[in-house]
This record gives C-alpha cells, sequence and structure tokens, in this order.
C-alpha cells in the first residue's frame, strides 16, 4: 500500500487560492500573475480548458476547477481571479474566487491520512491556517492532470510553455 | 474456565449498526460541532478532516462504507479514537462519526460469534454477541486509518 507522498514544506511561503469552500495552498514563487477572470479569452475546444491569457506576450492555457479538482467547462461567477502558476518549463492559468498571501510561519502541514490518500489526486499534503484546513497543492502534478486534456496548443507554443 | 472480563466502547454507528472498540482507544468526544473541511479526491466515507489537538484527522463515517453513499448526515457526535500504528511504531488518532455517545460494556471470550455481514471482514477483527444488540464487530482502528479501504460489497 502506497502512503502519502513525503513532502517537505520547509521555507515555502504560501498563497491561498479559493475555489468554493476549499483552500487551495501554492507555494508564492509558483504564483507567476493575477489576472482579471474577465481577461481571459474563451477557447474552450478542449475537454477541460476554458480559455487562454496573455501575460507578458504569452499565451497561457487557463482552467476552472471544481472543489474536487475536477474541471468545469463553465466558470461559476463567483471565479473573478485567473491567478497564472509557473512550473519549472511552462504553466497555466487557474481561476479561484480569491487569493491571499499567508506567513510562512501561520501554516502547519500535514501528511494525508492513509484513509483519505488518493495517489492521482495532486495534493502534497494537508495545512492548518487562521482556523482552517487547506490542501497543498502540487502545482506540477495539477499540470500534468490537466495537460493530456489541455487539448491542441497554437503554433510555438510548445517551445515556450509545456505544461508540467 | 470462564475469561477475565474486558473493557470495550459499545459505539452506536446509526440506528441500525453497532460496533466495539477497546476500553483505552477512546480518546475524547466532541461535546461541540467541530469545524469539518472537505478534502478534494478523498473517499466519501472519510472526506472530511479535522484539527484535534494540533493533528490532522480523518472523519471516518463507517455507516457511508457500508452503504456505498455519501454521508446522509450532515452533524453527528464525533470520537476521536486512538490506535497502536504500526508503520509509525507510534500511536495514530482518528474521528469515527457516531449516533449517539459510546457506552462502556464489558466482553468475555465466550461472547465471540460471527460477523453480521460480509463486509465487516474489512473493518473488523473480532465479533461479539451482545444480549440487546446481537453481534457487534470490534473494530480494527489501525488497518480502518491507515489506508483506503476497498469497497465494502467487494
Amino acid at each position: 500500500m502506497s502512503g502519502p507522498a513525503p513532502f517537505d514544506p520547509s521555507g515555502a511561503s504560501y498563497a491561498v487560492l479559493s475555489v468554493d469552500d476549499l483552500s487551495l495552498l501554492v507555494p508564492q514563487r509558483a504564483v507567476h500573475a493575477l489576472e482579471l477572470a474577465l481577461d481571459v479569452e474563451p477557447g474552450g475546444d478542449s475537454p477541460s480548458r476554458i480559455g487562454w491569457i496573455w501575460v507578458e506576450r504569452k499565451q497561457w492555457p487557463v482552467f476552472c476547477l471544481d472543489a474536487n479538482l475536477e474541471p468545469l467547462r463553465e466558470p461559476p461567477p463567483a471565479r473573478k481571479i485567473c491567478a497564472v502558476l509557473v512550473l519549472e518549463a511552462g504553466g497555466f492559468g487557474l481561476l479561484c474566487d480569491r487569493i491571499e498571501n499567508l506567513e510562512h510561519n501561520s501554516v502547519r502541514t500535514f501528511p494525508i491520512p492513509g484513509c483519505m490518500h488518493d495517489p492521482d489526486a495532486p495534493i502534497d499534503a494537508l495545512a492548518a491556517f487562521d482556523g482552517r484546513i487547506g490542501c497543498v497543492l502540487c502545482v506540477s502534478g495539477l499540470g500534468a492532470v490537466l495537460s493530456p486534456q489541455a487539448g491542441p496548443m497554437p503554433e510555438g507554443y510548445a517551445d515556450t510553455l509545456v505544461l508540467a | 474456565m470462564k475469561t477475565e472480563p474486558a473493557d470495550a466502547w459499545l459505539l452506536e454507528l446509526d440506528s441500525d449498526r453497532r460496533a466495539a472498540i477497546g476500553g483505552f482507544e477512546i480518546a475524547h468526544v466532541l461535546a461541540d460541532d467541530p469545524a469539518l473541511f472537505e478534502i478534494p479526491k478523498a473517499p466519501d466515507h472519510c472526506r472530511r478532516a479535522l484539527i484535534w489537538q494540533d493533528r490532522m484527522l480523518a472523519v471516518m463515517d463507517l455507516p457511508a462504507w457500508l452503504d456505498g453513499a455519501r454521508p446522509a448526515r450532515e452533524r453527528s457526535l464525533i470520537a476521536i479514537v486512538r490506535y497502536r500504528d504500526l508503520d509509525r511504531a507510534d500511536t495514530g488518532f482518528g474521528a469515527l462519526v457516531l449516533g449517539t455517545a459510546p457506552r462502556r460494556v464489558q466482553v468475555v471470550d465466550e461472547q465471540a460469534c460471527d460477523l453480521p455481514a460480509p463486509e465487516w471482514k474489512h473493518l473488523a477483527i473480532a465479533c461479539f454477541e451482545h444480549s440487546d444488540h446481537g453481534p457487534v464487530p470490534v473494530l480494527d482502528l489501525a488497518h480502518i486509518f491507515s489506508g483506503p479501504l476497498p469497497r465494502a460489497h467487494s
């Protein structure tokens, strides 16, 4: 039986992306830009991608998830922010309701309890902060989940942005 | 020769089903409504987590697992249970959703009996006959909380 993936939270400062009642923690260094969801250009010709956003003359695919991390084709009205998350090579935009930064020492991380663990879920750990519980998102893992569903990329896209 | 009685806690999981755990395996019964948070991708029967004494605990709804359904009740009593975590050679903790407060009982070997249904084999290490409630499975907490459970009717 495989247990939760080891996770080293040392040195991480987190941003919290709210998706309905779900709090997704990502390292602040993974947040490349924040844009308005209104600026997302529709382009939902794929199973999961809802469109594209331009940041610094680069085009980034944009996704919208529900509180179970399943792609949504139609963004709910509450998704007002597009957080552009970067990976070692590439990245993507993720719609969220709001975003806040946390002080490093205000977050405690925990392994995912064995009975809850899904090895395919893009979650590194659980976190307690401000009286709440959130999930430390594995950005590259989410990218890997979404990438096969992202559909065709524009010409030249793969040279600059590669999911996961 | 009769064996010495052992302390146990009788747990009412819901109006139809009961189970038991060892007399030392209840750490706390939460009197107030704790804040519960849903964890994405977690199984329906243990989709919620809570913080208790600086620990992150899974909240296990065994009737939901037995029925293969999402938890039916929004609010129930929650008992914090402790068990020997063999993987970590440490004490592990989890949370169980209960219908009412646990009740102490005493059990002797002569009460041993078969499980009430095959699916209990995934949850229980033993079973005893209770004079009022019939067969009562004894939960294997380490197994229940340490890894994913199979489908109830597999």
